[in-house]
């Protein structure tokens, strides 16, 4: 029962959760090393119950030296990712490419951008379509090299990108500093989340408190989280036979737990798009995208860079074909495939974390529907 | 309250940022209170206890759990409301449950400040008093998150709870395999009014779903909501005072029987819509249901698909395929007893609803409506049925819209209820056009046999 101890321990208590002092505390001196880091791979001690690879704990999340995460910021981060005065248009959002409710993302093949119609999601249609699926924010905060073709360095160099988009979002970002700073809602949010910063609402914070709200949007609580943890029962044996099927087809290699992706570029279709080749000219990345995670997969389609395959078990079969064709993967039965769908499908589950769609926002603009029927 | 009126950091938003350095900061602050023994004798109090001997509670009774007002076996743990805000205790044994654990609520009411959600598969949460009504989570403080209780874990149970007051949905499971809603009540203090929750229990993208035994109150939208789901089973459920009573939606074998479905603007919807990740909805049987006096005036969110729905309906099909409805009572409902129509009119009865979605069929097809028991229906129309100038309206009522003639493949057995055709929307009000005979329909499909799973 030890791991029901850990487990206990690793917990917040009510008491420390509810002082915010505490927590900020223990923020400061606890986030570990203050600069990003990629995840530190290897074998690390482990007595939960059988894993077919090397176990590595979920990591702590990381933010930068100048960038903490602050409970102002996340508020601040928050309105701001909901809000469309970001937008040209005044109707996009962040979150109308990347809805919780499309798991992260926005349940298209491509994106649509200013000018569109219809909300997030299958059916909304507009003149200003991206060239490529808009990538998932779960666990966004662990990626150091952001976009598909891995061209950011990092979240607060990510934030502002699709403003500066004519076809995503249209509006320069100077130009929505200034709009906030006419909102006193926004006026006092930002003093409250950059008290030391001499002009508080600048394009600068403005990347800074997305990317804070971006590192919340965290995946770990998964049934597969809990079976590493000490849950033996998490798992069912359908989904412990699916993960020993991940193992063996080599899925694991570059979708590696326990973050299901890696900082690493594939290939899969020949495209005009020449994806990693466009950042480092080296040509054996032409035509290849970053390593996706794998965390609420069944949420995130439709599937690959493109966004060409539209069922998660079509996309799956699609790879795991592959795996089989170069000589990477025995052959899988059937039953194999359904037990590595299952596993794919319901033991990477976790959107507890997921952001939370305010009613309103500061700018007084409608929050981009997210294409469920009823909106709060 | 707002999010961004909110003067001080939420509950939630505590939850979330303590979360993100749970684990290395938790062990080198070292504090662990989550015991605090409502089986104590004071009784007061909130806390947790367990029957792990290893657990961090105390107050295990004989190997089985006490609660302040009861003793309760078969529960791995309990906990007591505070009489404070009870969101940190309540999800923190949701985070600390194991599975096949039984999470059971101590008799009393749980405030509840933010969204709740469980990750761990098999895991049963329910209430620990002798009715359903003794163990109440109380949403009305609810400040952040759309959904009061959500759960994306495998089979999941919940019985014997009154939820209550969530400003979102109620309780929201999404794609799951195995989930069971039993013995609940949802309410809203407020009683019937657009402000509420739209969906009081939501199942969607799930699989294997059983609804039973539940009394649904006030739901700004469906009362018992399935979406999206394969093979659902809703039974002897009492649904009222809702916008609808009781909707499947884009769902693949849904079996609803044994319910009593009253007082809602609509008793029983079956519908395809479109823009849903699943685009169709199938073998919905609707049978032996208790469907009369919904004459609620519809008070749904203006534009919001469901608000489009007739008032006084009893059981409408829009857009689903193999529909099958037989061996119900739908008695008193003053538009219709049943409404068979195309996705398309009732939007355009009603000034539009949604995008047009290529992969999602409009048309409903393959419908078979026998052996009902109908009385005292149509006799006063409410919008937009109140166009067909004749009162009372018929039993059925099919718009007529159809891909091509023959293509519904409407039965009505070999005694069919009374019935118009409508003909198309254009028609809605020119009686000439419309046909009562059907005599066309008089056929039989393939019945549906029970759901088993």
């Amino acid at each position: 029962m030890k791991h029901r101890a850990a487990r206990a321990r690793a917990l917040v208590s009510p008491t420390w959760a509810g002082t915010l002092v505490l927590v900020v505390a223990a923020a400061s001196s606890c986030a570990g090393e203050p600069e990003i880091q990629k995840q530190k791979p290897g074998p690390e001690p482990y007595s939960g119950p059988p894993i077919p690879w090397a176990y590595s704990a979920f990591p702590d999340t990381p933010a930068p030296a100048d960038n903490p995460i602050t409970p102002a910021k996340v508020k601040l981060g928050t309105a701001l990712f909901y809000d469309p005065i970001l937008s040209s248009d005044g109707k996009v959002a962040c979150a109308t490419c990347h809805s919780e409710q499309w798991g992260m993302s926005d349940g298209l093949s491509v994106s649509v951008g200013v000018d569109g119609t219809g909300p997030t999601g299958p059916g909304r249609t507009g003149p200003n379509m991206t060239t490529r699926n808009a990538p998932t924010l779960w666990n966004a905060a662990f990626r150091t090299e952001l976009f598909l073709d891995g061209r950011s360095p990092s979240l607060e160099d990510q934030a502002l990108k699709p403003l500066m988009q004519p076809k995503e979002m249209n509006r320069p970002p100077e130009e929505v500093a200034t709009a906030l700073r006419a909102i006193p809602e926004y006026v006092a949010m930002f003093q409250a989340a950059f008290p030391d910063e001499a002009t508080s609402i600048s394009p600068k914070t403005i990347a800074m408190a997305i990317s804070t709200l971006e590192r919340t949007v965290v995946s770990k609580q998964a049934p597969y989280d809990h079976y590493v943890r000490g849950d033996a029962g998490a798992l069912g044996d359908q989904e412990k036979a699916g993960m020993q099927v991940f193992a063996d087809a080599g899925c694991a290699d570059c979708h590696a737990p326990p973050l299901f992706e890696s900082i690493r570029y594939a290939k899969r279709f020949d495209s005009a798009d020449d994806g990693r080749f466009t950042i480092t000219h080296v040509e054996a990345d032409r035509g290849a995208f970053r390593v996706p995670t794998l965390r609420n997969l069944r949420e995130t389609g439709p599937y690959f860079h493109d966004g060409s395959v539209a069922s998660m078990e079509d996309a799956i079969a699609l790879e795991v074909d592959r795996q089989v064709a170069l000589g990477r993967s025995p052959a899988l039965s059937d039953e194999q495939r359904l037990a590595l769908d299952k596993f794919l499908k319901s033991s990477l589950m976790d959107r507890s974390e997921e952001p939370y769609r305010p009613a309103t926002v500061p700018s007084g603009l409608e929050i981009p529907p997210d294409g469920f029927r009823i909106p709060r | 309250m707002t999010f961004r009126t909110s003067p001080s950091l939420s509950p939630v938003t505590k939850r979330r940022f303590a979360r993100l350095f749970a684990v290395p900061c938790a062990l080198g602050v070292g504090i662990l209170s989550l015991a605090a023994g409502c089986g104590d004798s004071s009784g007061t109090g909130g806390g947790t206890t367990t029957s792990s001997s290893t657990g961090t509670g105390t107050g295990t009774v004989g190997g089985a759990i006490a609660c302040p007002t009861a003793e309760v076996a078969g529960c791995t743990v309990a906990i007591a409301a505070s009489g404070a805000d009870d969101t940190t205790a309540l999800q923190t044994a949701l985070i600390q449950a194991k599975s096949g654990d039984t999470l059971c609520l101590c008799p009393g009411t749980f405030h509840v400040t933010s969204q709740l959600s469980l990750t761990v598969p098999k895991v049963t949460v329910k209430g620990a008093g002798k009715t359903r009504e003794d163990a109440i989570l109380d949403f009305a403080g609810q400040a952040m998150g759309k959904d009061g209780f959500t759960v994306t874990a495998d089979d999941f149970t919940v019985q014997n709870l009154w939820l209550k007051n969530s400003p979102g949905n109620g309780i929201v499971v999404t794609g799951v395999t195995g989930v069971k809603f039993t013995g609940l009540k949802v309410s809203w203090d407020a009683g019937s009014v657009a402000t509420n929750g739209a969906y009081a229990v939501y199942p969607v993208k799930s699989t294997n779903v059983i609804l039973e035994d539940t009394e649904i109150v006030g739901a700004a939208d469906a009362g018992a909501y399935v979406g999206q789901c394969n093979k659902a089973i809703v039974r002897n459920n009492i649904v009222h005072g809702n916008v609808a009573g009781i909707e499947i939606e884009n769902t693949t074998d849904a079996e609803v029987y044994g319910n009593e479905s009253f007082d809602n603007a609509a008793g029983i919807l079956v519908f395809t819509l479109p823009n849903l990740e699943k685009k169709d909805g199938l073998r919905a049987n609707v049978h032996d249901n208790n469907v009369h006096d919904n004459n609620r005036d519809n008070f749904a969110i203006k534009g919001s698909i469901v608000s489009n729905v007739p008032t006084g309906t009893g059981i409408l099909i829009l857009a689903a395929h193999e529909t099958e409805v037989h061996a119900n009572n739908i008695h008193d409902n003053e538009s219709t007893g049943i409404l068979l129509a195309d996705f398309k009119s009732l939007c355009v009865l009603s000034a539009g609803c949604g995008t047009p979605d290529p992969l999602s069929d409009p048309d409903p097809e393959k419908t078979y409506i026998y052996g009902n028991t109908f009385a005292n229906n149509g006799a006063t129309p409410k919008k937009p049925l109140n166009l067909i100038p004749k009162t009372p309206l018929e039993d059925l009522l099919w718009d007529g819209v159809e891909k091509m003639a023959g293509t519904a493949q409407l039965c009505l057995g070999m005694t069919p209820p009374s019935f118009r055709n409508i003909n198309g929307l254009l028609n809605i009000d020119q009686l000439q056009n419309q046909s009562t005979d059907a005599t066309p329909f008089k056929c039989d499909l393939t019945k549906q046999t029970p759901l088993n799973f």
